[in-house]
């Protein structure tokens, strides 16, 4: 769970946690670009707009850097961002704020796909 | 012609001339000085004698050497008289007109009387006239009578006084006065060989040793003091006989004497007979002479070959000369012409010199040319000859042509020498000739068809025209004027000025009795009619005078009137864009700030939202968790007073604050609000903001709206300058007290505007930024509200970053708050 809105990012985790999701959260894409050099996640969720390293400069590296794709989740503050563009950095599905709790949970569990709820390998607590 | 070989020769050659005829001045002032002193020495001897002689009984100032001959009274005061003329002459006053002739007179009276006494033995009393003789009388004569060569040297002495100041040749007085220096040299001579009576000239009384150089010396006197003719000119002169004559002379006069006493002496001695003596005398003179002349021809052929020497490079100089160059004497006579004079007038050069300048002047100004030479030579001095006037030159085939012509005087000793330079300027003549001709034709052509043109100008002029009366009737009006207004040429003249825009019509009205009285005589304004469609044009109306009276009052008054519609048109089109720029801006800087607005509220709404719905999920199922309850109802709390902060500010900058009035304002309050509005933005872009905290009691008198949005649009303006930069990018807002002000400094990182830039950077639509990014008005804007509140925004020259100053006056009182807030 990658956003610079700490309110934001609780709410979501609590949302992920109450439906037994593992989450791990940054601030900005560089935290968690540096995180995903050492851990493996299902599914990225990420703001657009962030300090630092935006959400689409994250993608972009994760792609160099030829690690494999979780699914995505885009999460847009306002349409800055066109279908075409999200497909190129890989983004599944783009969610624009304000996000309705069912839609962000359906949006998860598409981006998981056939992978069951809880079978990811365990990765370490932040 | 070798230049280099021309230069020193031609230097020396007239520097030559010149300093001949400044030697020769020099000589003729010492010997006009000699002949003063001369005569004042003879006239104090002669004082002496009568007064001391004679009247206080000195013996040996009456005779020298004693038992000689003495100076009689009367020989002394003629040595007077005749000094006294001497000087009175040479000192050029009027009374010497009168007083010289008188003494010349006096002294051939005396002199002529004393010779009839001797002729025919009676006494007439003039010898004894002033005081009585009573020496011994050396030779048998009467007592205090003077011998009979001093009174034939006065004669003659009074006689060249006379003809000095009457007859013109310099020798008739020259002469006489010679003779007697002869006269008294012989008797001189007389006296330093010891003979008593030389020749025997003397029968009755000998002449005194200082009559006799009393005589001599007035004879030099005489001769001295008219250095500039006849004998005495000859010896004072420059050519080389002169030199000669000054060189051998002494040596004539002293050198035969010497000999011939050395002679005498050993005569005397008897050391040899008068037969030997005489020749020794001879040899050595021939000895003396032979080597003097000798001497003197070596130096003579010197002399002569410096000087054809100077003088050839003087001729080579004039010959060479790229103007005619003539030289005339003082006669008007040619001396001297060169190879251009020959080419430009067709003379050859024998048949100029020695002929009259006039040769080469048209006869009709021959005499003029001949006054004004003489005026000329009154006071030469190097000029143009006849400025203003135009010189014409005369050929040999009777042809005239222009010339100019240059005068340069040249002394010499033999007179002033002119040098005329002369220059041929037909071509520049017919030029100017040519371009006056050109201009009165042109002139010409615009008298004669002055009438058809203005016909013309007025019937095809493509502006519209009207001839009014001085009543202010429309007379003529031309095809574009009907155009203009729609109406016919009958229609126009029927209707008058009644075409004039109804809120015009009363200054028409006004203005047209001032054409009638004059008072006006041309007339500008702007004004409408009405055209005939009805719709309104505006036309600037120009009137001025075309026909006057004889009293200068107008008759006729010719009028345009060029289309303003158009241009109005565009005028209020332009100043309707201007206003919606204006707008639009304000708009843009609203809009610019959207996007970073958006995303400020929109995460605070989702929060809001996401929170919301957390609640309802919670009351939907029925199961009340308190601590999540109020986790959820705090955020919501919080985020909507973030929410309403934002909103709290831009309502501050949207708000239409023109006609508020200033309101005190905390500047802590705006910069934070302000920061408020962008913060996000520059987070986003990750751009430093670095804003120190402000004295919260810091307060200015503004319209707070506005002061946030020219901070706002400055900031805005950084943010575009650093966006795109590498490395460490921020942006700065300081807020400093500089009494009376307070100043808020916006920095940044970027690269700096170009100097280019600077002066028109605060222009209304200049801009740097790429099309669609900026309008230009921003900072235009900004410094209007700035000046509005008495402020001033400037871009700062003293930083290497870009950094614009917002300076607004600080509160009267606030001074005590004196205090730099960092």
């Amino acid at each position: 769970m990658v956003d610079d809105e700490p309110m934001l990012v609780e709410i979501f985790s609590e949302w992920l946690l109450e439906e037994g999701y593992r989450v791990h959260t940054a601030g900005n894409g560089a935290v968690a670009l540096q995180f995903l050099k050492s851990n493996r996640v299902d599914v990225i969720v990420s703001d657009i707009r962030m300090p630092v390293m935006d959400g689409i400069a994250l993608l972009r590296s994760l792609r160099e850097s030829g690690t494999s794709m979780p699914g995505i989740i885009f999460v847009s503050g306002y349409s800055d961002l066109s279908s075409g563009q999200a497909t190129e950095i890989g983004a599944e599905t783009i969610l624009r704020k304000p996000i309705r709790r069912d839609q962000f949970l359906g949006a998860i569990e598409t981006a998981l796909g056939p992978l069951s709820q809880g079978a990811t390998e365990p990765v370490p607590e932040r | 012609m070798n230049s280099g070989l021309l230069l020193p020769n031609s230097a020396k050659g007239p520097l030559g001339v010149q300093d001949s005829v400044r030697s020769f001045e020099r000589r003729r002032r010492s010997s006009l000085r000699a002949a003063r002193v001369l005569a004042l020495a003879a006239a104090l001897v002669g004082l002496l004698v009568v007064t001391g002689g004679w009247m206080l009984n000195f013996s040996i100032l009456r005779s020298i050497i004693p038992g000689a001959a003495s100076m009689k009274v009367n020989t002394a005061l003629c040595v007077m008289v005749a000094a006294s003329a001497i000087l009175l002459h040479n000192g050029k006053s009027s009374l010497a007109r009168y007083l010289t002739p008188i003494g010349a007179g006096l002294l051939i009276l005396i002199s002529l009387l004393t010779l009839l006494e001797d002729l025919s033995g009676r006494n007439f009393g003039i010898d004894q006239l002033f005081v009585a003789d009573r020496t011994a009388p050396v030779l048998v004569t009467a007592p205090g009578r003077m011998a009979v060569t001093t009174a034939v040297s006065y004669l003659l002495f009074g006689c060249a006084l006379f003809a000095r100041n009457r007859l013109k040749g310099a020798l008739w007085s020259q002469v006489p006065v010679s003779v007697v220096a002869v006269l008294c040299i012989s008797n001189l001579v007389g006296y330093f060989y010891g003979i008593d009576n030389f020749a025997g000239i003397a029968f009755y009384t000998g002449m005194a040793v200082h009559t006799s150089s009393c005589l001599l010396i007035l004879s030099l006197a005489m001769l001295l003091s008219r250095p500039d003719d006849g004998l005495a000119a000859l010896a004072l002169g420059d050519g080389l006989g002169s030199v000669l004559i000054r060189r051998l002379l002494p040596a004539a006069v002293g050198v035969p004497v010497f000999l011939g006493w050395l002679t005498w002496q050993g005569e005397l001695k008897g050391l040899y007979g008068t037969a030997f003596g005489l020749a020794i005398f001879v040899t050595a003179n021939v000895i003396v002479f032979v080597a003097l002349t000798w001497t003197s021809g070596l130096w003579l052929n010197r002399m002569e070959s410096e000087k054809t020497q100077a003088e050839g490079a003087f001729r080579l100089a004039v010959e060479a000369a790229p103007s005619a160059m003539v030289m005339a004497n003082e006669k008007g006579r040619i001396v001297l012409v060169n190879a251009q004079t020959e080419r430009l007038f067709g003379y050859r050069r024998e048949e100029l010199l020695g002929r009259a300048i006039e040769i080469l002047i048209p006869p009709a100004v021959n005499k003029v040319h001949r006054a004004l030479r003489e005026r000329y030579l009154s006071g030469p001095k190097m000029r143009a000859m006849g400025s203003g006037l135009e010189l014409r030159g005369l050929r040999k085939d009777g042809s005239e042509f222009p010339v100019e012509v240059g005068l340069n005087p040249i002394r010499s000793p033999r007179g002033t020498l002119v040098l005329s330079s002369i220059v041929d300027v037909t071509d520049r003549r017919r030029v100017e000739q040519l371009q006056e001709d050109m201009q009165r034709e042109r002139e010409r052509l615009a008298a004669t068809r002055g009438e058809e043109r203005f016909r013309l100008s007025f019937e095809e002029a493509p502006v519209g025209m009207a001839l009014i009366s001085v009543d202010g009737v429309w007379l003529r009006v031309n095809r574009a004027l009907c155009e203009l207004t729609g109406y016919t040429e009958t229609e126009l003249i029927d209707l008058n000025h009644g075409i004039t825009h109804p809120d015009d019509m009363a200054e028409t009205l006004r203005s047209l009795p001032l054409f009638r009285s004059g008072q006006l005589s041309s007339w500008r304004v702007e004004k409408r009619y009405v055209h005939k469609d009805g719709h309104t044009i505006d036309v600037v109306l120009n009137v001025s005078v075309v026909e006057k009276d004889d009293a200068g009052r107008p008759l006729l008054f010719v009028a345009h009137m060029v289309d303003l519609t158009e241009r109005k048109q565009a005028e209020r089109e332009l100043e309707a864009n201007r206003a919606q720029m204006v707008s639009n801006a304000r708009l843009s800087a609203l809009g610019m700030l959207a996007g970073g607005i958006a995303h400020e509220i929109n995460n605070p709404l989702a929060v809001i939202h996401a929170s919301a719905a957390n609640l309802t999920r919670m009351a939907e199922s029925g199961l009340v968790d308190i601590p999540s309850l109020i986790r959820n109802c705090g955020r919501i709390e919080q985020t909507a007073e973030r929410i309403a902060k934002i909103v709290g500010s831009l309502r501050q900058i949207a708000r239409e604050e023109k006609k508020d009035n200033f309101s005190a304002a905390s500047v802590c309050r705006i910069v934070e609000e302000t920061l408020e509005l962008c913060s996000e933005r520059f987070r986003v872009h990750d751009i430093r903001i670095l804003a120190p905290s402000v004295d919260p009691s810091l307060v200015i008198g503004c319209r707070e709206g506005q002061i946030c949005q020219v901070l706002l649009n400055l900031l805005q303006n950084a943010f575009d300058a650093v966006v795109d930069c590498e490395g460490d990018r921020w942006v700065g807002l300081d807020v400093s007290v500089q009494i009376p002000w307070v100043v808020f400094s916006i920095t940044d990182s970027g690269p700096g505007v170009a100097l280019e830039n600077r002066e028109r950077i605060m222009e209304p639509f200049f801009t740097t930024k790429p099309p669609g990014k900026g309008t230009g008005l921003g900072l235009s804007i900004s410094k209007g509200i700035a000046s509005d509140h008495g402020g001033r925004l400037e871009l700062a020259r003293d930083t290497g970053h870009t950094c614009f100053r917002l300076s607004l006056p600080l509160p009267a009182g606030a001074a005590i708050m004196e205090r730099r807030m960092n």
